[in-house]
């Protein structure tokens, strides 16, 4: 004990740059996003100012005329990625359930394969399968929907006549079987972070399978499968080529989900390489307003998570 | 304004002899050798001196409609000048005439003109269309047991534009009484779902030969009824049709080939029904005027023979270049798809171009200034 | 077919006061091919707090899980033996692991709170069990949380997060929502390892509250613990195989505890409870 007591140690400047290295990397996150949101806004600024308010309240898009309207792009946005969430999230938190919480052991790793190997699919591979095979095939499907519920009042809008296999519901079902990997692989994996101790709580109580599930995992998966089904409503949402093969790339507003329609970056893919001046101006625009639009979903999806958080379980 | 004519001579062995190795070497599916067609690229091409050797590496975008021609150019370019290089990106002419406007591309194609308010934005300067191919674009059609279909334009608007929405309407029946008994059924149209070169040439003739019935105006998209149905590129219209009974689409001459679609005959400007072919359309080329600017327009032109919906395209590249090399390799490139290019255009089903255009075209080239 | 158990638990409860709960007779558990506890042969009695003790891996908590088949979620394990709980036995063929469970309550080691509000935690057996009206499900929470000491602290947050509770109120919230289901007996197994001495010391007292209505196991690291609440003490300890180095778990002596602590017939207990072994 000769050597004189040094309590200065050497943490100190690796914690520093640490640090800042972690400062630095969220601040090139917050600039890169604020970049792009100038930049691009700035791009189009052409075709908006040109368009007023009209860009996004407007259906009619006719370059010709130089009319740019987003209006029908923006209600195919959402109408697509609606079904897809519709069709996929249930599917998707099935899956993961079935995995975690029902599945021998050793059937976990072969379906959590094959659910994963549906990711890796790039998405022009879904798109020409749903052109080519799909598209042609549901067409029965759509006729029967439509000889079932179109007679309905409102609802029957939604199952109108179908022209051809595609339109907004083949897209949305395309997306659907796009999102599911993502959506099951996230849910999965904050399933299985339920600890033992919360499952065993609950089946201490003479919980079933299905009551543990609902009282212990979803519950402490909650925030965990709300982030999920957001990552997938993104990819959803900003899918390009898939939609543009399927959609059926027509200017259209139609309650009929088995009309043909079109998506913001669909319209983007497809239109670019002939667009010019105002129009490639709006085609920037387009983006613009998916930037905006996911960017307006993500809120409110947080501020629904906290406001049932407060409600509910989680601090 | 010079008006063209065709000088006919020519060695049609040697020409025929040639495309038929094209084809073997692109393993396209070409059968139409027409001594028209031939013999006019054939005898602007006599002059195969020996090229100066150029080492150059472009890149280019812009239009896809002639781009199956360009990539077999620049396959046999790279075979004449080994270390020359050159890429066509495609993308559209649109992406062409942006790229050049921002000197990206060292040249563009484009299947349409730059409008004179545009001009300006183009920062190397004043530029220079090359005229390379032309091409018809086919009105194909799926209707079982009519084997020939005569179609007008004003009927063509009617049908594109969902005024006619069956086989057996009037207007058709009238232009084909032959084969009344087989037209029946609904109209299925398809049309593109992307912007295109192809799309803004069928409504540019739509829009000159029947400007009272064609009211869509002419661009790369127009606005589409909601029935009509959409394809990506020349092939998703062709899927379309082959795959829809009654359906119809504009598709370019050689995917309705590759397809097997039907196709029908347009009737022209001198009243006459003429089949989408290259023959059709070396006919146009015939009677167009060549602007000074070397732009011309071949859709709805004079002559019997003439196939009314041809469709032209030009590469685009600066009068002043900035770069020896790639000003060197940009001007033998081009020089070559004037001259042993038009050969083997018909291989891949374009037109090669009149001598007199040819003649132009390499005057045209001629002016290009490259610094010493 | 769960409800004839429970049928047949209300006639046998009432008559047989004297009957153990539990009959254990030569108990063994496997883990695949492990054999975790051998030949454990214990009765469980009424209205009594009975204690499991012996060192890390003597199989205590082992046993304990077989009383409400908690084991059943293990993949792999199994049971040699019998088990009879008022006369039926456990694992019989027709036997449903989660109506046992609605009769044998547990508590664990580590609270365990469901990330929902107090009262939702404490309604969720009683919901799954069928209860549906506000106001029945008020009264029980109330009660429960009354019964579980619990009532006075946080009856003005109910609806707030289970999770925003000291350790110590989690544990009784966990008894509390243990009772509200009206098991007839409570595993506890090691309740106060995370709890700190005054937290301890309230569920200790909340144990001798509740052995006059329910039947009580405990497991416990701590022997103060199990001499200071417990009826009856078992202690376990570990064999080693010298050959292939397993271990399992056997019962060693099971005895009043008053015994137990003060004259153990086993050798093996006196040295444990002394202190002179574990």
């Amino acid at each position: 004990m000769d050597a004189p007591l040094d309590f200065r140690g050497k943490a100190g400047i690796a914690d520093r740059l640490f640090g800042f290295a972690a400062l630095a990397a969220g601040t090139i996150v917050l600039v890169a996003l604020g970049t792009i949101a100038f930049t691009t806004t700035r791009r189009a600024w052409p075709a908006l100012d040109a368009m007023g308010f009209d860009f996004i309240t407007s259906t009619r898009w006719a370059p010709n005329d130089e009319v740019f309207g987003a209006g029908a792009f923006v209600y195919g946005t959402l109408v697509t990625s609606t079904i897809a969430l519709v069709l996929a999230v249930p599917v998707s938190i099935g899956i993961a359930l079935f995995t975690t919480q029902v599945a021998p052991p050793r059937w976990r790793k072969p379906i959590v394969y094959v659910v994963d190997l549906l990711a890796v699919i790039p998405s022009v591979v879904f798109g020409l399968w749903g052109i080519l095979v799909f598209s042609k095939q549901v067409l029965p499907v759509y006729e029967l929907l439509h000889g079932w519920f179109g007679g309905i009042p409102v609802i029957g809008a939604l199952f109108g006549e179908t022209g051809s296999g595609r339109n907004f519901m083949t897209a949305g079902i395309v997306l659907a079987v796009m999102i599911t990997p993502i959506i099951t692989s996230l849910s999965r994996e904050v399933m299985d972070t339920c600890p033992t101790t919360d499952r065993e709580g609950a089946y201490a109580l003479g919980a079933t399978r299905w009551e543990m599930i609902r009282g212990a995992v979803l519950p402490h998966s909650r925030n965990g499968l709300v982030g999920a089904v957001m990552l997938g409503l993104g990819r959803a949402m900003g899918e390009t080529i898939a939609v543009a093969l399927v959609i059926g790339s027509t200017v259209g507003v139609s309650a009929n989900l088995f009309a043909a329609g079109d998506a913001l970056p669909a319209r983007i893919a497809n239109e670019w390489g002939e667009a010019e001046g105002n129009w490639r101006a709006a085609l920037v625009g387009l983006a613009v307003a998916l930037f905006v639009i996911t960017i307006i979903v993500n809120l409110a999806a947080t501020a629904v998570v906290q406001r049932t958080g407060e409600r509910g379980g989680r601090r | 304004m010079t008006p063209i004519r065709r000088r006919s001579a020519g060695i049609l062995a040697a020409t025929l002899a040639l495309a038929t190795l094209a084809t073997a070497c692109g393993g396209s599916d070409s059968t139409t050798s027409s001594s028209a067609a031939d013999t006019t690229a054939k005898e602007a091409a006599t002059t195969t001196a020996k090229r100066p050797e150029v080492t150059g590496t472009l890149a280019a975008s812009g239009a896809t409609f002639p781009k199956a021609f360009y990539e077999v150019m620049i396959a046999d370019f790279k075979k004449a000048q080994p270390k020359a290089t050159v890429t066509y990106a495609g993308g559209g002419s649109g992406k062409g005439r942006t790229d050049l406007q921002n000197q990206v591309v060292d040249f563009a194609g484009t299947d349409g003109l730059v409008k004179d308010a545009d001009k300006p934005n183009y920062k190397g300067g004043e530029f220079f269309y090359i005229p390379t191919v032309a091409a018809p674009i086919t009105v194909s059609y799926n209707l079982d047991g009519v084997d020939k279909l005569n179609l007008s334009s004003d009927t063509i608007a009617k049908i594109f534009q969902r005024q006619i929405k069956t086989w057996d309407d009037p207007a058709i029946v009238a232009e084909n009484p032959d084969a009344k008994a087989k037209l029946t059924g609904n109209i299925t149209v398809a049309r593109r779902s992307d912007g295109s070169g192809t799309t803004e040439n069928f409504t540019k003739f739509l829009v000159k030969a029947s400007p009272t019935a064609w009211n869509l105006k002419s661009g790369s998209t127009v606005e589409w009824p909601a029935d009509t149905q959409a394809g990506n590129g020349n092939a998703g219209v062709a899927q379309i049709v082959k795959d829809t009974k009654g359906a119809i689409g504009y598709v370019d001459l050689a995917d309705a080939k590759a397809t097997g679609l039907k196709r029908a005959l347009v009737k022209n400007k001198a009243g006459k029904f003429v089949a989408p072919s290259l023959e059709g359309a070396t006919a146009s080329l015939e009677g167009i005027t060549l602007n000074a600017d070397l732009s011309y327009d071949p859709l709805w032109a004079d002559g019997d023979k003439a196939y009314p919906i041809t469709a032209p395209t030009w590469i685009m590249v600066y009068a002043t270049q900035t770069d020896k090399v790639k000003g060197e390799t940009v001007k033998e490139f081009l020089h070559y798809m004037l001259t042993d290019g038009q050969k083997v255009a018909s291989s891949v089903d374009f037109a090669p171009l009149p001598a007199s255009v040819i003649e132009k075209a390499l005057a045209q080239l001629d002016k290009i200034r490259i610094p010493a | 077919m769960t409800d004839t158990l429970h049928d047949g638990l209300a006639d046998d409860s009432s008559s047989t006061d004297d009957a153990p709960v539990f009959v254990t007779s030569d108990l063994s558990v496997y883990y695949g091919a492990y054999r975790a506890v051998r030949n454990v042969s214990i009765d469980i009695r009424q209205n009594e707090i009975t204690s499991f003790i012996g060192p890390s891996g003597c199989g205590k908590t082992t046993v304990l899980r077989c009383f409400n088949r908690m084991n059943d979620l293990i993949v792999g394990a199994r049971v040699d033996g019998s088990i009879l709980y008022r006369g039926i036995d456990l694992y019989g063929a027709d036997v449903s692991a989660v109506e046992v469970r609605r009769h044998i309550g547990m508590v664990f080691q580590k609270p365990n709170p469901l990330p929902k509000s107090i009262y939702d935690n404490i309604a969720f057996g009683p919901r799954i069990n069928g209860v549906r009206k506000r106001s029945e499900l008020d009264d029980i929470v109330e009660r429960s949380l009354v019964r579980a000491a619990l009532w006075d602290e946080v009856k003005d947050r109910v609806k707030a997060s289970a999770l925003g509770l000291s350790g110590g109120q989690q544990q009784r919230l966990c008894i509390a929502r243990t009772i509200a289901v009206e098991p007839d007996v409570i595993l506890m197994d090691e309740p106060c390892s995370a709890l700190d001495p005054i937290a301890t010391g309230r569920i200790e007292e909340l144990m001798q509250e509740l052995k006059s209505d329910y039947s009580i196991v405990i497991v416990t690291h701590n022997m103060q613990q199990a001499a200071r609440v417990s009826d009856r003490t078992a202690f376990f300890t570990v064999e080693v195989n010298p050959e292939s180095d397993r271990r399992t778990g056997v019962l060693v002596e099971f005895d009043s505890t008053k015994k137990m602590f003060s004259n153990p017939a086993d050798e093996r207990t006196e040295n444990y409870v002394t202190g002179r072994f574990g």
